[in-house]
């Protein structure tokens, strides 16, 4: 059964393209993520309140657009998977 | 790998054409006007907004006498790609058309434009230049607006795409990059309309030969074009389907 990890894993790859990979592994960092090059979470134990500390994150640093660039994927991802989404992404 | 290129100055992108945009480090959405030169005629395609005109004008002129500039293409009517063309007018002091769609040109008719129209609803999908050389005009409808549609150079094999395959970047390069493909998802899931409506254009656009495509946003796409289609084909946007209740 997918969980947070692979939405968190999903954010992290959408924001690559949108803030390429050293912003967005600093922006991980910040909020206590620990990840490969690639994007892959090395902390399984993830939830939403992870998910929602990144979201803050890109949010605080980069602006609104880093949230709407993963929103829709998310709220789609979410729905699959029978998760709840942290406020921002709703 | 990103390609280093020199975006300071015009960038002659495919044979003849150019790219005269600017790149804008503080912009997460950077936008891409093009200039075709054939022979004693020119094409200025999507030329920008107002606060771009100075950067774009300055660019455009080096590549360029404005007076050959014989056509615009206006692939929809907003004002990021729309604004400076009656600026453009007035440099450009000769009759130009505005090469767009009926749908967008009554639209764009409020900028307060004197050139005329070239609706290519109209004109059999097509502009062919004094030279010969033929733009083809693929309909792209809904995509984000409803009379949305791509240039096809078929010299070149260049597909202006408009709004199809911008990207949300601010991590932008001329030429796309390994992690491309999903700054592109990121802006179509949030300004295309369904999974259904893209796919059909994107199904239209695979029966091209493409060597280029030359978006109004995002980067330049010159390498394993078919991934990019197949990844918008295939991609779920529209948040539509969220918000029923």
């Amino acid at each position: 059964m997918a969980g947070y990890k692979e939405l968190i894993e999903a954010v992290l790859r959408r924001e690559m393209g949108i803030l390429g990979p050293e912003k967005t592994q600093a922006v991980a960092r910040e909020a206590g993520l620990r990840t490969t090059d690639k994007g892959e979470l090395v902390n399984y134990a993830v939830n939403k309140e992870d998910l929602g500390r990144l979201m803050e994150k890109f949010n605080e640093k980069y602006g609104l657009v880093t949230v709407i660039g993963c929103k829709v994927a998310l709220m789609r991802m979410a729905r699959e998977y029978k998760l709840e989404l942290p406020a921002i992404l709703q | 790998m990103n390609r280093e290129v020199d975006t300071s100055k015009a960038v002659e992108i495919a044979e003849g054409i150019y790219w005269v945009g600017f790149h804008d480090e503080s912009a997460g959405f950077h936008c891409n006007p093009y200039v075709i030169l054939d022979g004693k005629e020119a094409v200025l395609i999507d030329p920008g907004s107002i606060p771009h005109y100075p950067l774009v004008l300055n660019k455009v002129v080096s590549v360029v006498e404005l007076p050959r500039i014989r056509y615009i293409i206006a692939h929809h009517q907003d004002p990021d790609l729309c604004a400076t063309i009656p600026k453009f007018e007035e440099v450009i002091n000769r009759p130009t058309s505005v090469v767009t769609h009926t749908r967008a040109s009554v639209l764009i008719a409020h900028y307060g434009l004197k050139s005329d129209f070239y609706a290519v609803d109209q004109k059999d999908w097509q502009l062919t230049l004094q030279s010969g050389r033929r733009l083809r005009f693929i309909f792209t409808p809904y995509l984000h607006f409803p009379g949305a549609f791509v240039t096809y150079d078929e010299k070149t094999k260049t597909l202006f795409t408009s709004d199809l395959f911008g990207a949300l970047s601010f991590d932008w390069h001329l030429y796309a990059g390994e992690y491309y493909i999903e700054g592109m998802k990121a802006f179509h899931e949030n300004y295309m309309p369904s999974r259904e409506i893209l796919a059909a254009s994107m199904r239209k656009l695979k029966k091209l030969d493409i060597k280029l495509i030359a978006p109004q946003h995002g980067s330049l796409i010159d390498e394993n074009i078919l991934e990019y289609i197949e990844a918008l084909e295939n991609l779920e946007c529209g948040d539509y389907m969220f918000y029923q209740d």
